[in-house]
């Protein structure tokens, strides 16, 4: 069944939003690092690089490569001092189909991204195939992105969502948070 | 890379607006902005418009070459046709030199118009294609590029051809169609500044929180 047609809102205010983005896909590392990267029926992993920036005054980025980058405790530091994450390489499954593919923070633009195998043959088919792979990938960060968006809007962010992510920075870093 | 096949990178964007449901519309507006190739006796370095996904070349644009199912597939192609800066160089030196005395400003203005227009006969145009896919069951549009230059052809181009202007589907469209209140959500301090307690953080931003 077609999905229903979107409808814009005429709204500028609406273009400044790229700190939902960092936050999103920050809060995705978060969530991915304490197991927890499962959202319905697909799970989201990182994959070999991840890139950090602060906001201001911060002229350089931090770009981590490497089998766990996104796990490691120089990318919890960078977090802990204020840099949130710009883009990062991420792997969806779903089933026994894999998505892999790169994801701008600001935009949620997806690059360089890597279908599941095609099943079908012929060449009409196969472009139609390849357009609803790429719409279900989209719906999937989407839908990530609205879960983010849901513990962001309740007064529960504050109270214990950000207490929660210090804590996981605490432990990674391994600082006596006693201290 | 695109459309076809390859990896994948897009930028997505929404229609903003009614969208028109009449195909023959549709393809009067791509018809109208189809690309013009440069004629390399005039003086156009770049030129820009559609051309069928499938083939570059070609620039008769019917139904069935951009339909596919509930989706209309094109390419933007940008056409330049610039003579390398260097042999133009070297061709208005040696030219000049044959004056036997200092040029005027004006001289060489004019002999090295008259060098890249000799030029521009022997030379090929370079040929770049952007695919772009507009599902018109959900009016989402997906564009192979990430690039400011060519997405500002592109909002152009497609409000020229269709009428429509293209929103970018981005975080803060997301927010909005989610039915969440944009107006309280400002950055979390936390994910600017620092997290209390945690190496980075300004030590005045300590200071402030104590």
């Amino acid at each position: 069944m077609p999905e229903a047609k979107l409808r814009i809102e005429d709204d500028a205010e609406l273009e400044d939003l790229a700190f939902l983005g960092r936050e999103f896909l920050t809060w995705l590392l978060w969530r991915v690092d304490r197991g927890e990267g499962t959202f319905g029926d697909f799970s989201v992993s990182f994959g070999t690089r991840v890139r950090l920036k602060g906001v201001s005054g911060d002229a350089t980025d931090a770009i981590l490569k490497g089998g766990a980058a996104a796990h490691s405790s120089a990318a919890r530091a960078a977090v802990g001092a204020g840099r949130t994450l710009r883009d990062a390489d991420l792997r969806i499954v779903r089933g026994d189909r894999e998505w892999r593919f790169g994801l701008d923070a600001e935009t949620l633009d997806l690059r360089a991204v890597k279908l599941p195998a095609l099943l079908t043959e012929e060449d009409d088919d196969r472009f139609l195939e390849r357009m609803a792979l790429i719409d279900e990938l989209d719906g999937m960060v989407k839908e990530a992105f609205l879960e983010f968006l849901r513990d962001r809007s309740r007064p529960a962010w504050n109270r214990s969502v950000l207490p929660a992510l210090r804590d996981w920075l605490v432990d990674g870093l391994r600082i006596d948070n006693r201290a | 890379m695109g459309a076809l096949k390859g990896s994948v990178t897009v930028r997505r964007f929404l229609i903003k607006g009614p969208e028109p449901n009449d195909r023959n519309r549709l393809m009067k507006g791509i018809r109208a902005h189809a690309l013009v190739p440069i004629d390399p006796r005039g003086d156009v370095e770049r030129s820009h418009g559609w051309a069928a996904l499938e083939d570059l070349h070609d620039l008769d644009l019917s139904s069935e070459k951009v339909f596919f199912g509930e989706a209309l597939a094109l390419a933007l192609r940008v056409d330049t046709l610039r003579p390398p800066g260097a042999v133009v160089k070297r061709m208005v030196e040696e030219g000049l030199k044959a004056l036997g005395r200092r040029p005027t400003k004006a001289e060489k203005r004019a002999y090295k118009a008259e060098v890249v227009k000799k030029l521009r006969l022997q030379a090929f145009p370079s040929i770049r294609g952007t695919d772009l896919v507009w599902n018109l069951d959900t009016g989402r549009v997906l564009f192979w590029s990430h690039s400011r230059r060519l997405t500002d052809l592109l909002l152009d181009l497609f409000k020229k051809s269709f009428g429509l202007e293209l929103v970018a589907d981005g975080p803060g469209q997301l927010t909005k169609r989610a039915g969440l209140s944009t107006a309280p959500l400002a950055p979390t301090a936390e994910m600017v500044l620092g997290f209390p307690g945690l190496p980075g953080r300004p030590a005045d931003m300590e200071d402030a929180d104590a």
